[in-house]
């Protein structure tokens, strides 16, 4: 269970930059090679599941080899959440990018960050932007109303057990 | 009494004294209700919903592939027409089948060596000759195969005719002087509409036009084939599991459906010129991602687990009379298949493979299946290409473990967990047995097997039953014949 846990912890770490700067994913429908393979939903559309390890060398892996190896000894979820990280992970170029566009932003550089971002826009505007655009793979409005509805919760079922302790006292 | 019981949960102020023993009394009625749920063990173990097996991809005159479909226990063969082939030229009378035009041999041999066996015919045609597709033809290659160019309506219902009229039992059989051609009353229109290989457009800009061009060509074809004979039955084309987002080359086949059968993404009623008219929803729930419970990722796709998906867009189209046909529409898995390939290019064991056999048909009966048919029975001569080693067969004719796991499925899944540290666990026992109204379920003790239980066989075979059992016990059931399931250990 911790394992499966410990799994998940890591692909999301993983593919949560991949859904800022994901490049390289194929235009919409492409289904590539084979009409049965499964395209992995993306930010930028979908990506075939089974180009993992296809033509990528190993230095352009997302995971590291540790980790494929602890997946797969899961079995076939394992295996597939593998395959998901791979997938929706961006290329060695675009990591590069980020980097060199972090490095800018640190140094106050107000040039182009390679090919990451190609937007004028501000970053939380990018990442508002992301968080309720729509169309295929997107959540819309629903990701926002969710995060908001789940902090209201908490914050009610806090100020209960507070106000239900002070009536017992 | 429920109102009383509601009006005693906690307020703001937390429960007054008065007010607990209510409390108490509707958590103690909902843990009950929720231990009668989960903690259920039906009586009776025959299911009341059967599964027929089959294959396709047969081959028309392999004569020895029939005997190995027969002695896998399958009872259907899905048999492929091509209609560019037998209608290659315009016919003058396109709703007689005796039209010189027509070229029905092949298909005609093909029917008389399977009803021989006394299986069922399931006839799926395809591919519209290049006269019989619509206007605006692009040049044919990768974008719009030939066959594929909206196939026109008006002749797809003279060909529906005449198939069933050819098929009906009565006509006569050009190759026995006397005899008559076997009759065919299963139907489909097309294979896989939401792919680009078989229909074109899929896409018009950001919206499908696939699933319009196929409620089209499905009204027509349902028309030609109940003239001839109301008790026919008009299969759809069953979609196959992945699509694109838009503009691709594939539409979603839970967005395909749901446009066909004109609803909304929320499933109420959408604007349609049409509604569609058919007996049968089929679907192709073929997973390359994984294994069988390994669920398609995108909520519009639906691999192996997710007949459910679909199941639910048909019962919502049933009920807000959308679907011009009344009553229930059963739900086939008209192809699928575990190709030893699937998991990319380290082959899966023909062990593996076997049991995905088993848990893919308990998969697909769960998801309300109550048709399946393996894509092939025997392994291609070249294993190169998706789906040439999903037989049950090897190429040279040796019988696979899997073979043994279509013929009798057995799985044992966990569907309840056990309420203490080693406690015993709720796990649903599901198999189709080949003969007899009884199985006998073993479990392995030691070096030997030990009678667990004796359950009843509903329709078809299929029977169905929970236990509590501890830990992980490899599981087998025995037909009345003697027959065996490959050993199952419960998942």
């Amino acid at each position: 269970m911790l394992r499966r846990l410990v799994a998940v912890a890591v692909i999301a770490m993983l593919a949560c930059p991949a859904g800022a700067a994901a490049q390289g994913a194929l235009p919409p429908g492409d289904s590539g090679v084979d009409e049965y393979v499964e395209g992995v939903p993306g930010p930028k559309g979908s990506v075939p599941s089974g180009s993992v390890g296809k033509g990528k060398d190993r230095g352009d892996k997302a995971l590291p080899p540790g980790v494929v190896r602890q997946l797969e000894a899961l079995g076939e979820d394992g295996r597939a959440a593998a395959e998901l990280a791979e997938a929706t992970a961006p290329s060695r170029a675009d990591r590069a990018g980020a980097r060199k566009a972090r490095d800018g932003e640190a140094g106050g550089s107000s040039g182009s960050a390679g090919g990451g971002n190609d937007s004028g826009g501000s970053a939380i505007a990018e990442v508002v932007g992301k968080m309720v655009g729509g169309g295929e793979g997107g959540m819309g409005l629903a990701l926002p109303l969710i995060l908001l509805v789940t902090v209201l919760s908490a914050i009610a079922v806090v100020v209960a057990r507070r106000s239900r302790g002070a009536g017992q006292r | 009494m429920g109102v009383r019981g509601a009006r005693g949960w906690p307020t703001r102020r937390g429960v007054s004294v008065v007010r607990r023993p209510l409390a108490k009394g509707a958590l103690a009625c909902l843990a009950l209700s929720a231990a009668l749920v989960i903690g259920a063990v039906p009586a009776s173990a025959g299911a009341s919903r059967g599964l027929t097996t089959g294959f396709g991809a047969v081959g028309p005159t392999s004569e020895q592939r029939l005997d190995e479909v027969v002695a896998a226990g399958a009872r259907m063969v899905r048999l492929a027409g091509n209609w560019a082939q037998i209608a290659p030229t315009e016919p003058a009378n396109p709703r007689d089948p005796g039209d010189p035009a027509y070229d029905f041999s092949s298909l005609d041999r093909a029917i008389r060596d399977v009803r021989a066996r006394g299986l069922t015919v399931l006839l799926t045609v395809g591919f519209a000759p290049a006269w019989a597709e619509g206007e605006n033809r692009p040049p044919a290659g990768p974008s719009a195969p030939a066959g594929t160019w909206r196939p026109r309506p008006g002749p797809a219902r003279d060909f529906a005719e005449a198939l069933a009229r050819r098929y009906s039992g009565s006509f006569p059989d050009p190759q026995n002087p006397g005899a008559t051609l076997p009759r065919v009353r299963h139907f489909q229109i097309f294979n896989e509409p939401n792919l680009s290989s078989y229909i074109t457009p899929q896409w018009q800009g950001r919206r499908p036009a696939s699933p319009a061009v196929y409620r089209k060509l499905l009204n027509a074809f349902y028309e030609g084939i109940k003239a001839v004979d109301e008790s026919n039955v008009v299969v759809t084309a069953g979609t196959a599991p992945y699509g694109d987002d838009a503009g691709g080359t594939r539409v979603r086949p839970v967005r395909f459906w749901r446009e066909v059968l004109c609803l909304r993404r929320d499933l109420k009623r959408a604007k349609c010129p049409e509604r569609p008219r058919f007996d049968v929803l089929a679907h192709h729930p073929i997973n390359t991602s994984g294994g069988p419970f390994r669920s398609a990722l995108h909520p519009d796709d639906a691999s192996t687990p997710d007949m459910g998906k679909l199941r639910r867009v048909l019962r919502a189209a049933e009920r807000r009379g959308t679907v011009a046909t009344k009553g229930r529409h059963p739900l086939w898995v008209t192809e699928f298949w575990w190709d030893r390939h699937t998991l990319g290019p380290r082959l899966i064991s023909l062990r593996k493979q076997a049991r995905w056999m088993a848990e893919g048909l308990y998969l697909f009966w769960r998801g309300g299946a109550s048709v399946a048919l393996n894509h092939t029975v025997r392994d291609a001569a070249k294993p190169e290409g998706r789906a040439t080693t999903a037989g049950v067969y090897l190429h040279d004719g040796t019988p696979k473990p899997a073979l043994r796991a279509f013929r009798f499925p057995f799985v044992a899944i966990e569907r309840g967990r056990a309420r203490k540290r080693g406690g015993r666990r709720v796990v649903e026992l599901w198999g189709k047995a080949p003969a007899g109204a009884r199985v006998s379920i073993y479990q392995r003790r030691g070096r030997g097997w030990r009678l667990l239980k004796r359950v009843r066989t509903g329709r078809g075979g299929v029977f169905q039953k929970r236990l509590r059992m501890r830990g992980r016990p490899r599981l087998q059931a025995r037909a009345a014949n003697g027959e065996r399931s490959l050993p199952y250990r419960v998942r």
